[in-house]
């Protein structure tokens, strides 16, 4: 039997999250810090030491609060040897990294630290 | 207040030209319009504000960018006042159209429980990264916030 997607649809919070049999994770809705719970949960299945692709296209907002997370789980995993990548960013996600100078990870070099 | 309230209280007025809000100085297309939104400090309705914030900007022919960047703004201004409200605390969120110049957008918030002992709000180096970048102009208080914002292919102060 083929392994099939997890997906967790979160209405109220307008998200859902749908993790591939591949291992890579699929968002959608608006992440923000309401949301940011929920986020933090799904990446904190990623196993360490594996390289894994979140894709954003269908991120329609993105705030500072889900993107702490993004950086969080950017740090566990890279701390273990895996990789964490943004990939296919919507408009809402690519313009919070480029405001925030944190376009880094979109998967071409190590985020810049940022305090607090 | 429970969720089920906060929904049912939450409104939207529409005044003109009149209210502590609204500048006594008119602009050059019309006078000025200030839209409340009131909210339970409670971030599930941050995305109320988005959204008011989204459709005011869209009819002053911002662009998407300076769409985006306002949500955003607005987003994280009101996100670290509610963080540093106590619990039941409720927000009003005035967005002003038109104040000083056509064009510019003007979005204040307030705690409506100014005896509250409210916590200072923690603006760290990233949130006023983002504030910095998608505001002309932005204070954060422990009980209020102000952001301006103009589109860009008006006259900017930025």
């Amino acid at each position: 039997m083929e392994p099939r997607d997890a997906m967790t649809t979160d209405t109220a919070r307008r998200v859902s999250i749908v993790h591939r049999p591949d291992g890579s994770i699929v968002l959608a809705g608006e992440f923000d810090s309401y949301a940011a719970d929920g986020l933090d949960a799904a990446l904190g299945r990623l196993p360490p030491e594996r390289a894994a692709a979140v894709d954003v296209a269908g991120v329609t907002f993105l705030d500072s609060s889900a993107l702490r997370v993004l950086l969080l789980h950017y740090d566990r995993l890279r701390s273990s040897g895996g990789e964490l990548k943004l990939v296919e960013p919507s408009l809402p996600v690519r313009r919070l990294l480029e405001v925030s100078r944190l376009e880094e990870l979109l998967g071409r070099q190590a985020p810049r630290r940022v305090e607090g | 207040m429970n969720d089920a309230v906060g929904i049912a209280d939450a409104k939207m007025d529409a005044v003109s030209g009149v209210g502590e809000h609204v500048p006594d100085e008119g602009s050059r297309d019309g006078r000025p319009a200030a839209i409340e939104l009131t909210i339970p400090a409670q971030a599930r309705f941050v995305a109320s504000a988005r959204l008011v914030a989204a459709a005011l900007a869209a009819d002053l022919s911002f662009s998407i960018d300076d769409i985006e960047e306002l949500r955003i703004g607005v987003d994280e201004a009101l996100t670290l006042l509610i963080e540093a409200q106590p619990a039941g605390a409720s927000i009003r969120v005035v967005f002003t159209i038109g104040d000083e110049r056509p064009g510019r957008l003007t979005i204040e918030g307030a705690s409506l429980e100014p005896s509250a002992t409210p916590m200072r709000p923690a603006v760290d180096a990233l949130v006023r990264r983002i504030l910095d970048a998608v505001t002309d102009a932005f204070e954060v208080h422990a009980d209020r916030f102000v952001l301006h914002k103009e589109a860009t292919h008006a006259a900017s102060s930025k």
